[in-house]
């Protein structure tokens, strides 16, 4: 078939096998810009001319992790120079901070220390419940749940309760990284496996917990092995509908082992992050929102990456030493003056909203 | 009409300029002002085919060095942030001993060109810039100096008592290989006011082109934009170049140059807005491809926009990544983070990405190798 017509018939409806998606993802012509434009068309006729974002706060617990991924310029192992470990007053005095801005989620960003147990996690639940009540806390992903049930020898299901009964809002889908085995086991082989990583999510959704899902990507996977991970999230959103939105992580290489050792590329090409976007947006025919991550690609790419598909700018962050230790240099606090800047330059309107995507009503930002 | 919110007239017209219509200003202004996604992807993939057509398939660099031989200027344009004056902590001048010796590293790096950019220091004269070029050449002969522009041959001149052609010529006696497009900021006597008040007038600029071109000294062609000037300031620029490109066919290539704002005077006083968006950066490469039919080549800037946007100027009309630079501090002085060094595997992985191949040029567009 040709190009023009899968993308019409995609737009019209038809949804795409992982055998077509990869074969968008793998364009490198101009075509790339066809495929753009009809992701923009689906995503104005899914969403509108809505480009939202979430008021919330990043929270950093601790720099000291026991996975020490290859694509993290980030976590520490216990003793090295430079780590910290935030106790309950300075995680209070963080989250109270979140609450005097007005923050309606609170996301803490923590290495897995290799100490945490089940009861680290509710006690850092609770305590930013405590300090900023009624926000959002959007925390710990599979993989955390999933070290601390296997150290308890409890069942994954019964961390996710007892995360909920402390106060958790939504779990976090990152860890995700690509879920595919052999290319975890390059980039993040002391992470929890794909299998795991997908029936803590469903569990997590059947319990009425939703997520976001992600992909981090541009260390060094194929298209196919993209492909195959987009195609893991649609099958779950399928039975679930518990993800909220994609999120693209793309790979920041500066500072990170993988790319220091000369075994991963520097980071995705324009092109790349274009047509991931793009495609996710045809793909993921269930997903409501595709963000873009302005900590990641910058101001610049967010503008034409609004244009190919997206609809969500994230969050204001307020602070992510995650994207800067990485060696990224836009990643500190989203001012929604510059957000609503790049938003109105597409004519679009910026909006926004919780964590589950409730619109809130605010009067428009000043575009600066 | 309302272009922007027509698309099957956006469509129509692209393929007009394809048959070989040449787009008039409004037209142009029209592209420049799209926001849509089909629109913006079906312009840029127009600006695409063209420079198929025009160019065929390689992306071309060029391995040179950058020199700034001083920061000392007499101007303060409020674009800049690069800009000292003498008794300022971290102002600097080399010597002509400096120079030689940076030539000469830059010789055994292996380069074909030195670009040397400075400021216009308060004691240069005509004489000035001409031992520095002999300098160059001294340290690096046989390398392409590519030197100067027109507010700095208006400054030298003035400084010396000579015309500008007699400053074009004693330079040409230096080592001038090719003159720098640059001090061209927006060709519009009212931006120019406010954005570079000390610079010279559009007409002064243009006219120093021409004589430049007429000498047979070639040079590039540039535009900053992203401070605040309108669509129509950037399309009037753009048609001041297509219409000397047109009389000498003396450029060699258009280089776009985004707004770096962070550090800048203009900005920090609320004056210039935080640069273009990539919306305006992908639009003005890609219109700067449709309506300048009279040049060959358009540069993506990675030290302005990074490596990820320059990867889709080059499916939107570009065709060249410029030069491996090595130093850099006018865009890092501005606050710019894209580095002062790009390597050219790096290129070859961003071209051979886009399934074209990387070819090393020289200033002038012969090949190297």
């Amino acid at each position: 078939m040709d190009l023009r017509t899968l993308l019409s018939d995609t737009v019209a409806g038809h949804r795409l096998t992982p055998g077509e998606a990869r074969r968008l993802m793998e364009v490198t012509g101009r075509e790339a810009l066809a495929i753009a434009a009809a992701a923009d068309e689906v995503r104005e006729e899914r969403v509108g001319d809505r480009v939202t974002y979430v008021r919330n706060q990043n929270l950093h617990v601790t720099n000291i992790c026991k996975n020490l991924c290859g694509f993290c310029g980030f976590g520490r192992p216990p003793g090295a120079p430079g780590t910290y470990l935030h106790g309950k007053e300075e995680i209070q005095r963080r989250a109270r901070l979140g609450a005097e801005r007005g923050v309606t989620e609170i996301c803490p960003l923590s290495g897995v220390h290799p100490g945490f147990s089940v009861e680290s996690y509710t006690d850092l639940v609770s305590w930013i419940r405590e300090a900023a009540p009624g926000v959002d806390v959007h925390f710990c992903s599979p993989e955390e749940v999933s070290f601390v049930a296997e150290k308890a020898g409890v069942s994954t299901r019964e961390v996710l309760e007892r995360l909920r009964a402390a106060g958790l809002g939504t779990l976090q889908g990152t860890a995700a990284e690509i879920l595919v085995d052999e290319v975890r086991q390059v980039i993040c082989p002391r992470k929890c496996d794909t299998a795991t990583w997908l029936r803590v999510i469903r569990e997590a959704h059947g319990m009425g917990i939703r997520s976001t899902a992600t992909i981090m990507y541009g260390a060094g996977e194929s298209a196919a092995d993209r492909v195959t991970h987009l195609d893991l999230l649609r099958g779950v959103q399928d039975e679930t509908g518990g993800f909220t939105e994609l999120v693209p992580l793309t790979y920041v290489h500066r500072n990170t082992p993988l790319y220091r050792a000369g075994k991963a590329p520097a980071g995705a090409t324009g092109r790349e992050d274009l047509l991931l976007i793009a495609v996710a947006r045809l793909f993921l025919d269930n997903f409501d929102h595709v963000q873009v991550s302005w900590g990641k690609v910058g101001p610049k790419m967010v503008s034409l990456l609004l244009l190919a598909g997206a609809d969500d700018l994230g969050g204001t962050m307020f602070e992510d030493e995650v994207s800067v230790d990485a060696g990224a240099e836009d990643a500190a606090f989203m001012d929604p003056a510059a957000m609503a800047r790049i938003v109105s330059d597409l004519g679009r309107r910026l909006v926004r909203r919780t964590t589950s995507y409730s619109l809130l009503d605010d009067p428009p930002a000043d575009p600066a | 009409m309302s272009l922007e919110h027509d698309l099957a007239g956006v469509v129509r017209l692209l393929d007009d300029v394809e048959d070989g219509h040449r787009l008039s200003r409004n037209e142009a202004a029209g592209l420049l002002a799209a926001t849509t996604g089909p629109a913006v992807h079906a312009i840029a993939a127009a600006a695409d085919r063209a420079r198929a057509a025009r160019t065929g398939e390689a992306i071309t660099f060029v391995r040179n060095q950058n020199l700034n031989v001083t920061n000392l200027c007499v101007n303060r344009c409020g674009f800049c942030g690069f800009s000292r004056r003498k008794g300022d902590p971290d102002a600097f001048r080399l010597s002509l001993d400096d120079v030689r010796e940076a030539a000469e590293l830059a010789r055994s790096r292996g380069v074909t060109e030195i670009c040397t950019v400075s400021g216009l220091a308060p004691d240069f004269t005509g004489e000035t810039y001409a031992a520095i070029l002999e300098a160059c050449r001294a340290g690096a002969p046989g390398v392409h100096l590519h030197a100067g522009n027109p507010q700095e041959i208006a400054y030298g001149a003035a400084r010396s008592g000579w015309t500008t052609a007699e400053q074009l010529e004693r330079l040409r006696e230096a080592g001038l290989g090719s003159l720098c497009g640059t001090a061209a900021e927006i060709l519009v006597d009212p931006v120019r006011r406010r954005i570079c008040p000390g610079k010279v007038p559009t007409a002064e600029w243009v006219r120093i082109i021409r004589e430049a071109h007429g000498m047979g000294v070639r040079s590039t062609a540039t535009i900053l934009y992203g401070v605040g000037e309108s669509v129509d300031d950037r399309v009037e620029h753009l048609s001041v170049l297509r219409e000397i490109q047109d009389e000498t066919g003396g450029f060699t290539e258009f280089v776009p140059l985004s707004f770096i704002h962070q550090n800048t005077p203009l900005y920090r006083a609320g004056k210039a807005p935080a640069g273009a968006t990539g919306r305006e950066d992908l639009l003005l490469t890609a219109v700067a491809r449709l309506f300048l039919d009279n040049f060959e080549h358009v540069q993506a800037s990675w030290v302005k926009v990074g490596t990820k946007l320059s990867s889709l100027l080059l499916l939107a009309g570009a065709d060249d990544l410029g030069g491996t630079l090595y130093e850099e501090h006018i865009t890092s002085a501005a606050g710019g983070t894209g580095g002062s060094y790009l390597d050219p595997a790096e290129m070859e992985r961003i071209a051979a990405d886009l399934g074209r191949p990387l070819v090393e040029r020289t200033t002038l567009y012969g090949r190297v190798g």
